[in-house]
């Protein structure tokens, strides 16, 4: 979680005299990252302070409006789309020829014809950083006219990013104490003493749900009137990021900022009796300071009255028991709350607030009683406020302190360079820690607000931090071979990446969200989804089956494209709901291959290359050949799409993409495609075997045949093979024709005949003896006829 | 053709023969011609060849003078139309640069071959550098129960680090998560490997996230190493050598204290910026630092949660992401070209 840090403010807990940027290393490679230094008035030359005087939005237009400012004594008129502007906030102002930190020149500008003169700035604008829609509101106090930094004076502001097992680094004490710790300098403790009178009375508290609640600190002021927080206040705040309110307020807010304390106050008017932390009951609502009434049932922890709800529990406060211009005596609720408790509420309201974002990181409750003084003092000296009741202070479980014990040698022994026990007493106890040597182990005792500090690991990580890594020699754990193998085998997922890839095929990844326009059922592997519960748009709300559809999009995208001839796979894990928790993740090997040409002769060639490059990836990695199964697929064309099996088992598909598809993802050529359950190869992994070659002359003998149209070619080549011819090493099939060369109702086929014996020269007439059993086989068997 | 009988008493003209043949070999202008005029004068029924077959009945005096004479005027020939037939050769093949002339300035025809994705590439290349170092690669599930992707992982129910991802559930079912991490993978390969055992897990990972450096689906590395006495130095060296296989030789790593719930001490890691070798650039924003991965000492829960004795055992972990690493080290500035699958960009790599 970012805050926002100012030096000035920091300085008055320690001294701090190093250069910024120094500064900024020192926290961050301590671990508190400062994300952003950030210099407040440089570059601010011509900004001066304007009080928003009128405002209207501008005619034809949505969002704009246009805004009399007043600049001292005179106004302007500016042109925003800021959503924020109220009447009476002061702004900063750039006239016309102002240069901005970013390097932006205010120039005149016209909006639907009205004249802009000048700009109304976000502190984005401004070089600061934070909201760049909105215009920065720098409240109502100030004046109008004077440069900005009337209202915010020069200092540096401190982007730091808190990791979320740091809350207690969540406010200016808490910075402060990490750089004295880091530096090794002193801190000087906040000690604030409201004055306080036993003659006025408390607020009774009472604590139904001490699961969720552990502490809570009442205080009760009188004699407050409530207006504008003095300048240093609202400085303090606005170079934080903060709009100044009123002084009940800002006082709360500042106290925060400052000590990391959340705080609440009421208008002790407007409760109804004592305090009653509770869950809330059935039905029950909360008009909350924000505007909004929400729900505050059972599963919702609340602050209450003796009658009602006044505030959700360490989010927000409720409207009506808010501090108001009327109020004269405040309650101040400095608690402690559960932080699953909290996380789950604002979860639940989608509700996130400055407190709740502390308490859900768990505060200690001794934190609470600081705040509360701390508050009273301000209110004393912001407000008017008289003497403080005395605290009431409900605390049934105080938090006993916590010792950690560290074993000797075990700070050397995890970070790996010797570490004595006098440098970790040393450094432990600039953290705050208590450290003592009980036996061979230390004890160290962290300080309250460093709960996260509980197994001798964090002990580490503290010394680690502090001393730093970077001085530190690295090492490679080597002592020890690795049990097993030293390296891993060849993994498949390589090998057929490769293959597929030296086949011409150029590797995508796509997106494991299926589409709502992906088409019912494409390819073997459609059928029911995986449903997001969150999905990001409803475009994209499951998981995929099959990634055929995103690659014919990727075709379809590349051919806008100009890439009109792609060929791509990819290989990844796609989901299929099973009956069990989780469903089952095969790897599934998707190819695709544009073609421009969709005549018969192109979509075939295109079909038996892609095929081709299935069958290397089978054939490399298993030895085996996929079987061609004879049947329409879904999504595809009917005549043109098969069935693939491995050794029986189903291993995808092979086609061209149907064409009314082809249209539906405007691909303007047609789409050749295949999808394999990768690990149906990948379970028959088998490396090659070897046979040696003969060592005698090969023949080669052609032959060309017409058969009937309808026989496939894989059982011409059966015919051929089941004569079991010894001296036939190989047939190959290379050419289909049809057309006037061949007889109607018939198609061409050419078959390549290589004979070769593994112990002799192959006599002529054995050759051509084998060559007329073949024709004769044929010819019987499937009506061939041989062609000249 | 002149004869080789010349006047009476002089002997044969061989002389003569000698001119006429080698003025028939200088005027062959193919190789045609060439063996044509070969056959004439060295051929079985060449003038000069009866004559040496008549030497057995001259005189043993002129058997002999005659008999080298014309062996001399033969090997002449010989050479003349061994010189001839080269020169012939030589005009040959001087034609052939025109007339059988092909243009090799014309592009090379390429073969076909296919490109891997970038994140493949570079997921290899961070593969084969802990290959070396002796870890295995270890795949899993991308679907995963809320115990391996947080529980198991030290991050409970309500821990404020489960916001910082934010997670796709699926619908209709209880604690069933897209991994937000490849850490989940840490759980499973202790429970089904004991120590000491290195390990990376490259995969896919998943977060509700969209902008240029943000997509809901990207890729990450975990590598996990256990062992007795490992320490934070070791982690220091490790992702050292890592870096320098990566980036390049002269980078140097510095470490930054973090917070990670499945790690303790936690360290997030930087690389001096190897486009201005740490003086500031936009690419590290000034810095001269390139933040690359986030890394720690396996926090004990997890190790006990992989049924890893922690009293015995130590480890350290790491995560990074591997299209960061690519859009780093190609200077890609849109994470989501990536998965966008513009093939002319693919080719480049």
């Amino acid at each position: 979680m970012p805050i926002k840090i100012s030096l000035d403010w920091l300085r008055d807990f320690v001294d701090l005299d190093e250069p910024v940027s120094e500064l900024a290393d020192a926290l961050t490679l301590s671990g508190t990252e400062v994300e952003q230094a950030v210099e407040l008035g440089r570059g601010w030359e011509g900004v001066v302070v304007g009080r928003i005087a009128e405002l209207a939005p501008v005619p034809g237009s949505d969002h704009l409006q246009v805004a009399q400012l007043d600049v001292g004594g005179r106004q302007v008129q500016v042109v925003s789309g800021a959503p924020n502007l109220r009447l009476g906030s002061l702004v900063p102002y750039a006239p016309p020829g102002t240069e901005l930190p970013g390097g932006l020149t205010i120039a005149e500008r016209r909006f639907l014809k009205v004249v802009s003169h000048g700009m109304a700035l976000s502190s984005d604008e401004l070089g600061i950083g934070g909201d760049a829609d909105g215009i920065m509101d720098l409240g109502t106090e100030g004046e109008p006219g004077l440069p900005l930094e009337s209202l915010m004076p020069r200092d540096v502001v401190l982007i730091v990013e808190v990791t979320a097992n740091r809350p207690d680094e969540l406010c200016h004490l808490g910075i402060a104490r990490e750089l004295a710790a880091v530096y090794d300098r002193p801190l000087r403790w906040p000690d604030p003493r409201p004055a306080e009178a036993a003659a006025v009375a408390g607020v009774p508290v009472e604590i139904a749900d001490p699961d969720l609640c552990f502490r809570y600190i009442a205080r009760r002021v009188e004699g407050v009137t409530v207006g504008s927080s003095p300048a240093w206040m609202q400085r303090r705040l606005r170079a934080v990021g903060q709009r100044p309110i009123s002084n009940v307020v800002d006082a709360a807010n500042y106290a925060m900022l400052e000590l990391g304390q959340p705080l609440h106050t009421f208008d002790a008017a407007r409760l109804d009796g004592g305090i009653l932390v509770r869950r809330g009951r059935a039905g029950e609502e909360l008009a909350c300071l924000d505007g909004k009434t929400r729900p505050c049932g059972q599963d919702t922890l609340v602050i209450a009255d003796q009658s009602r709800a006044a505030a959700l529990a360490g989010v927000i406060g409720g409207a009506d028991s808010a501090v108001g211009p009327a109020t004269t005596t405040v309650v101040i609720e400095s608690a402690n709350f559960e932080p699953t408790d909290i996380r789950a509420t604002t979860r639940r309201l989608g509700l996130r607030t400055e407190a709740s974002s502390r308490f859900e990181k768990r505060l200690h409750p001794e934190l609470a009683a600081l705040g509360a003084a701390r508050l009273a003092a301000l209110l004393q000296e912001v407000a008017g406020a008289g003497p403080s009741s005395p605290p009431v202070d409900v605390y049934p479980a105080p938090v006993a302190a916590a010792t950690v014990r560290v074993p000797a040698g075990f700070v050397t022994a995890r970070l790996g360079e010797a570490v004595d026990d006098v440098e970790v007493d040393a450094l432990l106890t600039r953290l705050g820690c208590e450290v003592s040597l009980d036996g061979t182990s230390l004890a160290v005792s962290p300080p309250p607000y460093r709960l996260d500090i509980s197994i001798p690991e964090d002990v580490v990580e503290e010394v680690g931090r502090l001393r730093g890594y970077n001085d530190m020699a690295g090492t490679l754990p080597g002592r020890r071979a690795p049990v097993g193998r030293l390296l891993p085998p060849p993994d498949p997922e390589w090998r057929a990446r490769d293959l597929v890839a030296a086949a011409g095929y150029d590797e995508v990844i796509t997106p494991s969200f299926s589409r709502q326009d992906d088409p019912a059922d494409l390819g073997g592997f459609g059928g029911a989804r995986l449903e997001l519960a969150n999905p990001m748009s409803s475009e994209e709300a499951s998981l995929r089956t099959t990634i055929l559809p995103a690659l014919v999009r990727t075709l379809a995208a590349n051919e806008a494209l100009g890439t009109a001839d792609a060929r791509i796979f990819e290989l990844s894990r796609v989901f299929w709901p099973s009956d069990g928790a989780l469903p089952e993740e095969p790897r599934l090997l998707a190819l695709a291959q544009a073609s421009r040409a969709t005549g018969r002769q192109a979509v075939r060639r295109a079909l038996l290359e892609l095929k081709g490059a299935v069958e290397t990836v089978t054939r490399r990695l298993t030895g085996l050949a996929p079987d061609v199964v004879t049947e329409p697929i879904p999504g595809m064309h009917p005549g043109r799409s098969v069935r693939l099996e491995l050794e029986g088992e189903a291993l995808g598909v092979l086609g061209q993409l149907h064409p009314d598809l082809a249209s539906a993802f405007d691909l303007a050529g047609t789409a050749i495609l295949a999808e394999v359950r990768f690990d149906v190869v990948a379970a028959r992994l088998k490396p090659p075997t070897y046979a040696a070659p003969s060592r005698f002359p090969a023949v080669v003998r052609d032959l060309a045949i017409s058969v009937p149209a309808a026989t496939p070619a894989a059982e011409v080549r059966g015919v051929v093979l089941a004569l079991e011819e010894v001296i036939l090493r190989n047939v190959e099939l290379f050419d289909e024709y049809t057309g006037q060369q061949v007889e109607p109702g018939r198609k061409g086929l050419a078959l390549r005949l290589t004979y070769q014996s593994e112990t002799r020269t192959l006599s002529g007439d054995e050759v051509a003896a084998s060559e007329a059993r073949v024709a004769a086989s044929l010819s019987e068997r499937l009506g061939a006829r041989p062609r000249e | 053709m002149a004869s080789v009988t010349g006047p009476s008493g002089s002997g044969p003209d061989l002389e003569a023969l000698k001119a006429e043949a080698l003025e028939a070999v200088g005027a062959a202008g193919d190789e045609a011609a060439l063996e044509q005029a070969r056959v004439a004068y060295l051929g079985r029924k060449a003038p000069l060849k009866e004559l040496l077959s008549s030497l057995g009945a001259m005189a043993p005096e002129a058997r002999r003078e005659i008999g080298q004479r014309a062996n001399a005027v033969a090997r002449e020939i010989e050479e003349a139309l061994r010189a001839r037939a080269a020169t012939l050769r030589e005009q040959a093949s001087g034609a052939l640069a025109v007339t059988e002339a092909i243009d090799l300035t014309f592009p090379g025809i390429r073969p076909s071959v296919g490109h891997l994705h970038l994140v493949t590439l570079v997921a290899r290349e961070i593969e084969e550098i802990f290959r070396g170092l002796g870890y295995d690669v270890a795949r899993g599930p991308e679907v995963e129960t809320d115990y391996y992707n947080f529980e198991a992982l030290n991050i409970p129910k309500g821990h404020p680090a489960r916001d910082g991802q934010d997670t796709f559930f699926i619908a209709g079912q209880e604690d069933v998560v897209l991994r937000t991490q490849t850490s989940p993978m840490q759980i499973h390969y202790m429970e089904a490997n004991p120590p000491p055992l290195r390990v990376i897990i490259p995969g896919k990972v998943y977060r509700r996230d969209n902008d240029a450096t943000h997509v809901p689906m990207f890729h990450q590395v975990e590598g996990l190493l256990v062992d007795e006495d490992v320490t934070v130095a070791d982690l220091k060296g490790t992702l050292e050598y890592f870096a320098r296989e990566m980036f390049g030789p002269e980078r140097r790593i510095r470490l930054r204290p973090d917070y990670f719930p499945f790690t303790e001490p936690s360290l997030e890691v930087h690389v001096s910026c190897f486009i201005c070798d740490g003086r500031g650039c936009r690419l590290c924003g000034m810095s001269g630092w390139i933040e690359i991965l986030g890394s720690g000492m396996v926090h004990p829960n997890v190790l006990r949660a992989g049924g890893v004795d922690p009293e015995r055992y130590t480890g350290f972990a790491f995560g990074l992401g591997i299209d960061r690493v690519a859009m780093l080290k190609y200077g890609v500035d849109d994470l989501r070209l990536f998965f966008e699958n513009d093939l002319r960009m693919t080719r480049q790599f």
